[in-house]
């Protein structure tokens, strides 16, 4: 039985391997065979809410409380990059400094919210976010209301490719979390809170710790918007929505997991572009209503059903 | 004198902010999901009484019983194929959460799309009863004290049925000890869906009574839900008396920042007050 | 032989997560191929022109009225059969290729790059909004397109450096420098108010005022900024009311400046002058303010009474196809169809370049007025020769009171009280 797990596990992992490195390839060579910036355009848009998916995912996911604050290190990362890159500094750099501004971000917030039962904490994370909308509202020395524009450096290729990366590099890090020692701590604490807490584990270093984690990701996604859209401003950085999609797209797919996600993102994704471009102004309507049956069909993703389909299939073969 | 004036309007607008807060404390209160299509309830009676005042001419203060309605009829079906199946489906209560918190986005989506495709984007809007009447020396158009009156006079009646009614107390019961109330007989389904009906019909309410003096357009609720969510946590969830005095601490700060500091910085100090509260007491100033 | 059972069954349950996947991302490739590969004509037999406008979304009435004016020129220049491009010696007609971007930023510049990829279009028509705008225009810039953005009033997505991006219709600074004049005209204006939302064109608009006023060397006695959508506004007005002053501002979205008007009404501010923008010539103020609004001055950037030729003509053929009068995003949306119009038809071919220099070198009359483009402190391509004008509602409509050669009615000052 032992024997059998353990070989299962091996030829899981390297047919997923397979499969994964197939899409990659792909992925990385399809602005060369095929450079229409068009769907170049459309996947850096899908990356860019795989990755806030993810991050999501990395935190809610594991650890059971929802933020609704992502809009916050989002803008962050988009303000810092806009400064740096409008300083003179190399995008790539800025988008780091981005990262690392959102982290310090998030162990501020973490450190102050994380003791505080869901509820709460969804409003307080919410707040944040807002928070900080009305203060680069009103802080004229980054533009204000008026916002930041950026000299056009990016070229479509180089965006793409960070995205990808940036992409890439979220999903393999949440996938070495689930399967890590944190990672299952995390679990232990999302199932039982109490429970965790005796078996003598720290839940408030493991939350901090993958809420930090969690917040890395769009910050650097932030600076990659800026530096694509050449324009910011408060409202539009320091979106609910940013949080919201996040939320959707993981809910659908699948919290918890890693491939969840992105599952979730490209099939809603694929079934939002489909139903905008078709039905111009009713399609946030039918977009609502196919949300709702979704989730009352499979409120926990689909990842779930679709591992339960695999289960299935290899224990019959015994 | 100027203190006067703050002081009535800060009291009008709490009177507003108080009927859209209480229905949002009870319904994060009690039963524990973040309906964050709140605000868009509000908007849904504004476009109401707006259609049914422009084209039959009925009176604003008629048209709230079919504000009041409208929410009703679509807090049942909400509540009904939505909430009641997803709450037997989930787990535990941080699944329902985040499940809820999608659901209600959706309606929200919904509920703004379909009143975009039924009358536009852009703002609309009348006017009635502005002529403004004397208060204790201060000029305050004449609707703005109607809202008022009707305002507080919901809150009462409010007060009334949760505290005189069978119903009313039952929905005590329930908010303090879930089981329990199971236990006692009392038919919970019934009752989620009479919270869920109260809570968005007074927000429809408030979007009647707020047609009256705003220019509205379908994306208003986002701003009247910050402020609810506010005021609720501030007074704590699902502690009416809180959202009475949380609305009224919200109205007035409003009058007097905006007044002695600047109204740049309104929302920005809803938003710290609010964070402030949650870390230090979570539970708001009237936990129970 | 328990391994090779177990061998059996792991490879066929992992092909199945291979499939599953492989065939999720094909699918998904498959139909986008599907829903943007069109084949494209090689040779030319017409003229192509692009725009994403946001259909739905916050601004779709206004935007709706914008795609109404260009449907309207479009079906105008077909019927002759086409605009007279040189580089053929024949008419060719002109097709409209229009898109949804829902007022998203990150959509429009998607949706761009697909017009002048894919559809391949020779010239563009700019989104609604400017905020949208600023990222439209850099992609424009980058395939050296020109792009006139009819209702992007913004200075600042024009003091950029770019080439390519042509205005088409005043700019805010020029919103501004009317209402300073006009109070410059009225030596007993000497106390300001500006009160301005947190609106991006209303508060732009706001520092220009302010720029001017004191240039101008009267008193501002009160200048704040609010945020846009809030809900009660009588300390701020009260505030103001305060200072006592002659002439009122208010700038902000329609829906701010109804507030900030019926509060000022409520509480008895009765200024000489009291003008506000944005959203003064929307048909809702009047609805919504109904007698209120009597002897309220606004920003008008096109009035129907306009002495401009072919106006009064756009007019009747709008009010007749719509059933309404063209609001003033329909005027800015018709006369860049019109500079375009000139621009291919007096250029050498219809490849951009020829078509930018085109523009450049226009001097015309459209219905919005005299158009040539230019360079005015540091902002490039604007209008060299905008007028933006002051109306006043008497008697229920707007007239134009300033600049006086352009009145339709004499001015009412000072503002009668609050009826």
């Amino acid at each position: 039985m032992m024997d059998d797990m353990i070989l299962k596990s091996f030829y899981s992992k390297s047919k997923m391997f397979l499969s994964a490195a197939t899409i990659i390839t792909i992925l990385i060579f399809l602005p060369f065979i095929y450079p229409n910036l068009y769907i170049l355009s459309f996947l850096i848009t899908i990356f860019i809410s795989t990755i806030l998916a993810e991050s999501f995912n990395i935190f809610s996911g594991y650890s059971g409380l929802v933020c609704l604050g992502y809009a916050a290190f989002y803008g962050i990362g988009a303000y810092a990059s806009a400064i740096l890159i409008n300083s003179g500094i190399s995008p790539f750099i800025s988008f780091i400094i981005s990262g690392v501004a959102g982290v310090a971000l998030a162990a501020f917030i973490g450190s102050i919210t994380l003791r505080l039962r869901s509820i709460y904490f969804v409003m307080v994370t919410f707040s944040f976010g807002e928070i900080l909308r009305e203060i680069f509202r009103n802080w004229k020395a980054v533009g204000g209301a008026l916002g930041i524009t950026l000299p056009p450096t990016y070229t479509y290729v180089a965006v793409y490719f960070v995205t990808l990366l940036t992409m890439l590099t979220c999903v393999v890090v949440t996938y070495k979390l689930e399967k890590s020692k944190i990672g299952l701590y995390l679990v232990a604490i999302r199932e039982n809170e109490e429970a965790a807490e005796a078996l003598g584990i720290n839940v408030f270093k493991y939350r901090i710790i993958a809420f930090c984690l969690s917040c890395f990701f769009p910050s650097v996604t932030g600076g990659l918007y800026a530096w694509w859209m050449t324009y910011i401003d408060p409202p539009t950085v320091f979106s609910i929505l940013v949080s919201l999609n996040a939320i959707i797209m993981t809910t659908f797919g699948g919290k918890g997991t890693w491939l969840g996600p992105i599952l979730g993102t490209l099939i809603l994704g694929t079934i939002g572009e489909i139903l905008w471009a078709n039905f111009p102004y009713a399609y946030l309507s039918i977009y609502a209503v196919a949300l709702i049956l979704i989730v009352l069909f499979l409120p926990e993703g689909l990842i779930k059903p679709l591992q339960a389909i695999i289960s299935s299939a290899s224990t019959d073969k015994k | 004198m100027i203190q006067l004036s703050l002081f009535l309007y800060g009291l009008i607008t709490a009177g507003i902010y108080s009927l859209i807060a209480l229905g949002f404390s009870l319904s994060s209160g009690t039963l524990h999901i973040l309906n964050i299509a709140h605000g868009d309830f509000v908007m849904i009676g504004a476009y109401i009484t707006y259609w049914l005042f422009t084209l039959y001419n009925v009176n604003p203060l008629l048209s709230i019983i079919f504000s009041f309605s409208a929410s009703l009829i679509i807090a049942f079906f909400v509540d009904k194929l939505v909430i009641n199946p997803l709450e037997l489906k989930c787990k535990n209560i941080e699944e329902f959460h985040s499940v809820s918190v999608l659901v209600f986005f959706a309606l929200s989506m919904l509920l703004q799309n379909m009143v975009f495709l039924l009358w536009g984007a852009n703002y609309v809007g009348y006017t009635y009863l502005d002529t403004p009447i004397l208060i204790l020396g201060v000029p305050i158009a004449a609707i703005r004290l109607i809202i008022a009156i009707v305002a507080y006079l919901c809150a009462i009646t409010l007060h009334l049925f949760l505290f005189e009614t069978y119903t009313g107390t039952s929905i005590r019961a329930f908010s303090q000890n879930k089981e329990r109330a199971l236990l006692i007989g009392i038919n919970v389904n019934r009752l989620r869906f009479i919270i869920l009906g109260i809570s968005v019909a007074l927000a429809g309410i408030a979007g009647s009574l707020i047609s009256a003096l705003y220019a509205i357009f379908p994306a208003i609720g986002g701003s009247y839900l910050i402020r609810a969510m506010c005021i609720a946590a501030l007074g704590g969830l699902g502690s009416m008396k809180g959202a009475i005095f949380g609305s009224i601490i919200l109205g007035f700060s409003e009058s007097f920042v905006t007044f002695y500091i600047g109204s740049g910085l309104q929302d920005l100090l809803a938003y710290s007050v609010l964070v402030l509260i949650l870390l230090v007491k979570p539970s708001g100033l009237f936990a129970r | 032989m328990t391994i090779l059972l177990s061998k059996k069954a792991i490879t066929r349950t992992q092909a199945i997560i291979v499939i599953v996947i492989i065939l999720i991302a094909a699918i998904a490739t498959g139909v986008y191929f599907a829903l943007i590969s069109r084949p494209q004509t090689p040779t030319k037999n017409e003229i192509v022109i692009g725009c994403s406008l946001s259909l739905s979304g916050a601004n779709s009435a206004q935007a709706t009225n914008q795609l109404n004016a260009y449907k309207l020129w479009v079906d105008q220049v077909n019927e002759k059969g086409g605009l007279f491009v040189r580089e053929y010696g024949t008419r060719l007609p002109i097709r409209l290729v229009v898109y949804d971007d829902a007022g998203d930023a990150t959509t429009a510049v998607k949706l761009y790059e697909k017009l002048i990829t894919e559809d391949k279009v020779d010239v563009l028509l700019g989104p609604y909004s400017s905020a949208v705008f600023f990222a439209v225009s850099t992609v424009a810039e980058k395939y050296h397109m020109p792009i006139i953005g009819p209702t992007a009033a913004s200075n600042d997505i024009y003091t950029r450096g770019y080439n390519y991006t042509f205005i088409g219709q005043q700019t805010v600074s020029n919103w501004a420098d009317a209402v300073v004049s006009y109070i410059n005209s009225k030596s007993d204006l000497q106390k300001i108010a500006i009160a301005a939302s947190s609106f991006r064109v209303a508060m732009m608009m706001a520092s220009f005022v302010k720029e001017g006023i004191e240039g101008i060397d009267r008193e501002l006695i009160f200048y704040e900024e609010y945020p846009t959508g809030t809900q009660d506004l009588t300390a701020l007005v009260q505030k103001m009311k305060d200072n006592n002053p002659d002439a009122v501002i208010s700038l902000g979205t329609l829906a701010d400046n109804v507030l900030f008007v019926r509060t000022c009404k409520e509480l008895n501010v009765n200024p000489k002058f009291f003008y506000i923008a944005v959203g003064y010539d929307a048909p809702q103020l009047l609805d919504t303010l109904g007698e209120t609004a009597e002897g309220l001055c606004g920003m008008i950037t096109f009035h129907v009474k306009l002495p401009y030729p072919g106006l009064e003509e756009f007019v009747e053929k709008y009010k007749s196809k719509y059933g309404l009068l063209p609001p003033s995003e329909c005027a800015d949306a018709y006369t860049t169809c019109q500079i375009y119009q000139a621009a291919i038809e007096s250029a050498n071919s219809l490849n951009p370049e020829s078509i930018k220099e085109a523009l450049l070198q226009l001097d015309i009359m459209t219905i919005k007025g005299r158009f040539k483009y230019g360079e005015v402190n540091g902002a490039r391509w604007i209008n060299i020769y905008q007028v933006t004008y002051v109306g006043q509602v008497q008697n229920g409509t707007v007239e134009l009171i300033w600049p006086r050669a352009y009145a339709t009615s004499e001015e009412i000052y000072p503002k009668p009280p609050w009826r």
